[in-house]
């Protein structure tokens, strides 16, 4: 196929084709038509690469289900039987052919038949969501080969062909996960409430899933949400002010009065909004508080309902990645960032120590010393936990019914301990540095003995590790959570372990069944295995072209039993573990039993890119499929398990919507951002110096600022702060400034204040700004 | 034998019924009172049927039921009622689907296959009800579901849109639904909780509101989601209004998502649906048992395979069907102790009882299961002024038409829905 290298213009909103560049295209001028792109490098890169060859060839094939339909597509390309250039050119005869014939209201056939928007429907398969990326591809195709649109001017969203160097994303407000949730109720208020907060979240309805993972653009709060968050929110303010050590630890403070309801909101609020809270923020809660002073009810009711009120707030809800307006595009502030990062790589918002390093500005030009920071946190084992239980889907081996008759072995004890296993044994891969490849490949399991006599292996020694040599059984893919949660209720079956490995390792979801084709699972056949009965049902034709992506890989792995255990027969018959793995990595391989397997997938390009992605789709909510650009994905080999380094550029600039700029965007709305005194009071003699900038007036265009500077030492400081500042200084007193860029501007003392005692110093300083 | 109509003669004032005489969808009931039926309770089960093991035998105009036909329960006596005269069996049904299958069918089922520009605006018929003729209801409508979340909200999993495209949300946990519906405050300063849930509210939302200024519309969707379920939060501060109900006991049912659990959620759901609607909580409710590719073994029928495996069992897998068809028959029982918990209350809106006002459907998103396709998807209607014992012959209508029917006999004008128009005029 021709690859042509097209450098991504990523902040564009189109890119030229390379002939473009020395014959640019003179619109209207002359007779000449315009030829500046080549068809078939545009049908390759908008469509074929995109949509068809990874959607609709498994049906549109020869042989396939679809041969009937006018769509036919040659599959292999450039094999060693025919030229590889006259089949892609026939590809792309077909669908222009298609493209120009139009139904309804001229809508061209390429966008009516797959889009469900025919009259006569789409036979079955895979129909694509209008305004989706692959609508949209289909779309401007079409419209391009019947001349609607410029023929040079291809969208940059379309160009899939170069690496991410951070794209521009939507600007977008990603609401807290269950999970996420739970880890922010923890990081704001501490252990006891997290726990309790998990244990609410568990309740809440359950969120919107794409392949596998949860889609986090479009998580919502509905109805039923809302109602359980507003329950949530006032059960976990039982939790913090009905003990008060919990409730002084987040307060810093332990007196029953309005100042320490004032420090609580600030410190609970930065936390709990991953940035400073702004002064309307803090006024409302405020306002609630004293409400219930008024009503005579006292602090710690007072303190109840502020809890209740923050645990509600957007702000905490909902990640903000909105960023601020930084030429054409909107670049993501320093709190976004450190809270998507942190989130990604732990699962949880930033702590205090890290906030307090974005105020002093510690990563705003060190991205890699806030990842290097990331990766060393040991929530990062945790959250490698919950990616693979959501990628290899380890609960369902809990969720999977297995019938008791046949399985009695199979306790709900033994399936939790099934599970348990997968995610000790990740955890035990983060804690040995080990490489994705390894955990597919490891011969060492992390069992409890009832598990090890369950397999009939060895005892575990005395790091709870099983040498799993000569015993059958090869890394992840051979236990019980992968192998008994694929199964149906009193057999394996290898469709559905195939089914598994294609959607979940290699990203290669199977479309459903069309209908009119009798998918029933083969009926029990005394006399048959389960491999022969699978092998006769799926030699229909109309199965083939799906089944042969499926069984291949499925029979390597018979040697399991519905339960997950090694087994040497199936049905009194001989085990034949031999499978063809077709198209992985573009090539079809011979294997033979999970270790076969095993290492073609070890071994894989398209599983490493498949957990580059799925980790995108998981930790960032971007799915790879949108960016028109790919995620470098980490070797296999090394370091593999840190895939959330490869989003980071995923965290850098954001685009205002299609329909253009926000409503009512403007700038001073922006300004709310500005951080007021943020941080703890200072201990004497804990050497500490902070200074914060508290707002004291504002209004539409402006804003002022009093500064303050805490010196926890024991002796005078010479005292410097670097502070984040929107807008421009157009006014400041008893201090120096210099522009840092990047909004940060560094203020020392003046001649009179450089040198502080120690102690509390209010209105040190002061400036202005202009929005 | 006894006839429905002579349960309520018996119980109630004959004067009540004068307006609900046999000829149902009678638009002279619907001048008098409004609109013949008050609520609508939607039930679901999943993984189409068998054809040759549903039909009964005969014809429409004079037809038996065979032991091991699905319509079974139907035919069955409780006491002196047989379910099926309540009933009517629509029959030769196809569903209104562009991309057909599990997931094409399970979309188009309730939202009559239609996009936010068609009639109903991409809304499922529950949501759509509930949100043009029953927003003052203190719940709009309720959606309770049997095990159907561990896949996560997706196509195959949610039968109910409250927009184009946006899943309302399920519960499936009947003691959270119960504290939802019953739990009010208890002890203590009650107006002044009230009041300070209400200052949160209004902070909450003006903070929203303050975000929408700051993102596009993508987002501003999102967030208008929030301030309207704000909205809904707000009304619901009212004290519950229990009407004539007492306040009921909590269901206890444990581990609701086990499967094994399964037959005692489909018990504590029905209770409170039916709850719901006779303590006027609620208009609209969903009963939606699992979900399509339903993955529940019936191991309380002594069934070991998965629902969807065996849906797919052919003709010549006599056991797979057998038990296939034994899973249908219990999911039509189930159906039977809706009906009879509905007759069993008076209405809260006066007059009947409680299946008097209430059309109860039972829908299904494919037809024949093995051929995983919408023809003959069969439906069935009882309740709401619906007269029963039919088998009705629809001859290939879309069945955009039944959700017409059923939207203008609660009162809704519609004249299309989703992708077709017209009213089933056979069901009159």
């Amino acid at each position: 196929m021709n690859r042509m290298a097209f450098a991504i213009a990523a902040l564009s909103t189109t890119f030229a084709l390379s002939a473009c560049e020395t014959d640019p295209p003179k619109q209207g001028e002359g007779d000449d038509p315009v030829v500046c792109a080549d068809d078939a490098a545009v049908y390759d890169r908008v469509i074929h690469d995109a949509i068809l060859q990874s959607t609709c060839i498994r049906c549109h094939v020869g042989g396939g289900l679809a041969d009937g339909s006018r769509l036919v597509l040659e599959a292999s390309l450039g094999s060693a039987l025919e030229d590889g250039d006259a089949l892609a050119a026939r590809n792309l005869a077909v669908v222009q052919a298609l493209a120009q014939e139009t139904v309804l209201d001229g809508l061209s056939l390429i966008v009516a038949k797959p889009l469900g928007l025919h009259p006569d429907g789409h036979g079955g398969g895979v129909v694509v969501e209008d305004g989706t990326s692959q609508a949209r591809r289909l779309r401007w195709y079409a419209d391009r080969i019947n001349g609607v649109v410029d023929e040079c001017a291809v969208p940059a969203e379309f160009d899939s062909g170069g690496v991410c160097d951070e794209p521009v994303l939507a600007r977008r407000l990603v609401r807290l996960s269950k999970d996420e949730y739970a880890s922010s109720v923890a990081v704001v208020f501490g252990a006891v409430a997290g726990a309790r907060a998990r244990e609410i979240a568990r309740g809440f309805p359950a969120d919107v899933v794409v392949e596998n993972f949860e889609d986090r653009g479009r998580l919502a709060v509905g109805e039923l949400l809302g109602e359980k968050l507003a329950t949530a929110a006032e059960d976990l303010a039982g939790v913090v002010v009905d003990d008060a050590a919990i409730l002084n630890a987040a307060a810093g403070c332990s007196a029953l009065d309005r100042d320490c309801a004032m420090q609580f909101i600030q410190r609970a609020g930065r936390r709990a909004l991953r940035r400073p809270i702004t002064g309307e923020e803090r006024d409302a809660l405020v306002a609630v508080y004293d409400g219930v002073i008024v009503d005579g009810d006292g602090h710690r009711e007072g303190l109840r309902w502020v809890v209740t009120a923050l645990l509600q707030l957007p702000g905490f809800l909902y990640k903000e990645e909105l960023g601020r307006s930084a030429g054409d595009v909107f670049a993501l502030t320093d709190w976004e960032v450190a809270a998507a990062l942190s989130f990604i790589f732990t699962g949880a918002p930033p702590d205090d120590a890290l906030l307090d390093a974005i105020a002093a500005g510690t990563f705003a030009t060190d991205r890699a010393a806030l990842v290097t920071r990331l990766r060393e946190d040991p929530r990062t084992t945790a959250q490698a936990q919950r990616f693979f239980a959501a990628w290899l889907d380890f609960d369902a081996v809990v969720r999977t019914p297995h019938d008791a008759a046949t399985f009695p072995e199979l306790t709900p004890q033994m399936l939790g301990a099934l599970r348990a296993e997968a995610e000790a044994n990740v955890g035990d891969a983060v804690r040995r540095g080990a490489s994705l490849r390894d955990l597919l490949l490891q011969e060492r399991t992390q069992i409890g003995a009832d598990l090890a006599t369950f397999y009939g292996l060895p005892a575990p020694g005395a790091d709870g590790a099983v040498d799993l040599a000569g015993s059958g059984y090869v890394g992840l893919l051979s236990m019980g959570a992968f192998t008994a949660g694929h199964a149906l209720p009193t057999e394996s079956s290898p469709i559905r372990r195939g089914v598994a490995v294609r959607a979940r390792l290699l990203c290669d979801p199977l479309p459903p069944p069309p209908p009119n084709i009798n998918a029933a699972p083969p009926p029990t056949d005394p006399s048959a295995s389960t491999r022969d009965r699978f092998s006769l049902h799926s030699s229909e034709p109309e199965c083939r072209s799906c089944h042969e992506r499926i069984d291949g890989i499925g029979f390597a792995l018979e040697a399991f039993d519905g339960a997950g255990r090694r087994r040497n027969r199936d049905n009194g018959r001989e085990l034949d573990l031999q499978g063809t793995a077709v198209d992985v990595d573009g090539e079809t391989a011979e294997i033979e039993d999970v270790g076969g397997l095993a290492r073609l997938l070890a071994g894989s390009e398209q599983v490493g890119a498949c957990y580059v992605d799925s980790w995108a789709r998981f930790g960032a909510g971007v799915d790879p499929e949108t960016l028109g650009c790919t995620l470098a994905a980490p070797a296999m080999t090394a370091d593999v398990l840190d895939a959330p380094t490869s989003l980071v550029g995923l965290f850098s600039h954001r685009h205002s919507e299609v329909d253009g700029e926000p409503d009512g965007y403007a700038p001073a709305a922006d300004a709310v951002l500005d951080p007021v005194d943020p941080v703890d009071p200072v201990e004497p003699g804990s050497g500490a110096v902070v200074v914060f900038a508290r707002e004291t007036n504002r209004w539409n265009t402006g804003a002022c600022f009093a500064g303050d500077v805490e010196n926890g030492s024991d002796t005078d400081v010479v005292w410097s702060s670097d502070l984040p500042v929107e807008g421009t200084v157009n006014n400041h007193w008893n201090s120096v400034i210099e522009d840092l860029g990047n909004g940060r501007v560094r203020f020392t003392g003046a001649e009179w204040n450089a040198s502080l005692p120690p102690g509390s110093h209010a209105d040190v300083f002061g400036f202005c700004v202009e929005f | 034998m006894l006839h429905r109509r002579d349960f309520i003669a018996t119980s109630l004032a004959a004067a009540a019924l004068a307006p609900l005489a046999p000829t149902l969808w009678s638009r002279g009931a619907l001048a008098q009172a409004g609109p013949p039926a008050k609520n609508l309770l939607i039930f679901y089960a999943p993984n189409g049927t068998v054809h040759h093991r549903l039909r009964p035998t005969g014809t429409p105009q004079s037809f038996t039921v065979a032991d091991n036909s699905i319509l079974k329960p139907l035919d069955t006596p409780r006491g002196n009622w047989r379910p099926f005269d309540d009933v009517s069996f629509l029959d030769e049904l196809d569903l209104a689907t562009r991309a057909g299958n599990h997931e094409g069918g399970q979309a188009a089922m309730l939202t009559g296959d239609g996009g936010a520009a068609d009639p109903g605006g991409g809304r499922s018929l529950d949501q759509f009800l509930a949100q043009t003729l029953f927003a003052d209801a203190r719940f709009p409508s309720l959606v309770l579901g049997v095990q159907t979340s561990a896949w996560g909200a997706q196509q195959q999993t949610r039968i109910s849109y409250e927009s184009a495209g946006v899943f309302t949300a399920v519960e499936d946990d009947p003691r959270a639904v119960f504290r939802r519906l019953f739990g009010d405050l208890v002890g203590g300063d009650v107006d002044k909780v009230r009041r300070r849930r209400q200052s949160v509210i209004d902070l909450v939302k003006s903070r929203v509101d303050d975000a929408k200024r700051r993102v596009g519309a993508e987002e501003k969707r999102k967030l208008d989601q929030h301030l309207t379920a704000l909205r809904t939060m707000e009304l619901r501060l009212a004290p519950i209004d229990l009407g004539t109900c007492d306040q009921p006991t909590a269901p206890t049912t444990n581990a609701p998502n086990d499967n094994d659990s399964f037959p005692f959620v489909a018990d504590a759901q029905r209770e409170l649906a039916v709850l719901s609607l006779a303590c006027g909580l609620s208009r609209v409710a969903v009963l939606q048992h699992s979900h399509t590719v339903s993955p529940v073994a019936f191991s309380w029928l002594g069934v070991a395979d998965q629902h969807h495996s065996l849906s797919h069992a052919d003709n010549g897998n006599t056991v797979g069907l057998d038990a296939f068809i034994a899973c249908e028959q219990w999911y039509m029982d189930r159906y039977v102790d809706v009906l009879e918990d509905l007759r069993s209350r008076p209405s809260p809106h006066g007059g009947g009882t409680l299946l008097d006002d209430t059309v109860c459907v039972y829908v299904k998103e494919l037809g024949d299961s093995r051929l995983h396709d919408q023809v003959s998807v069969p439906f069935y209607v009882a309740g709401g002024g619906v007269r029963g014992g039919r088998w009705i012959k629809c001859g290939g209508q879309k069945h955009n038409r039944l959700l017409v029917s059923i939207a203008r006999q609660l009162g809704s004008d519609v004249e299309a829905y989703g992708t077709g128009g017209g009213e089933l005029t056979e069901l009159a």
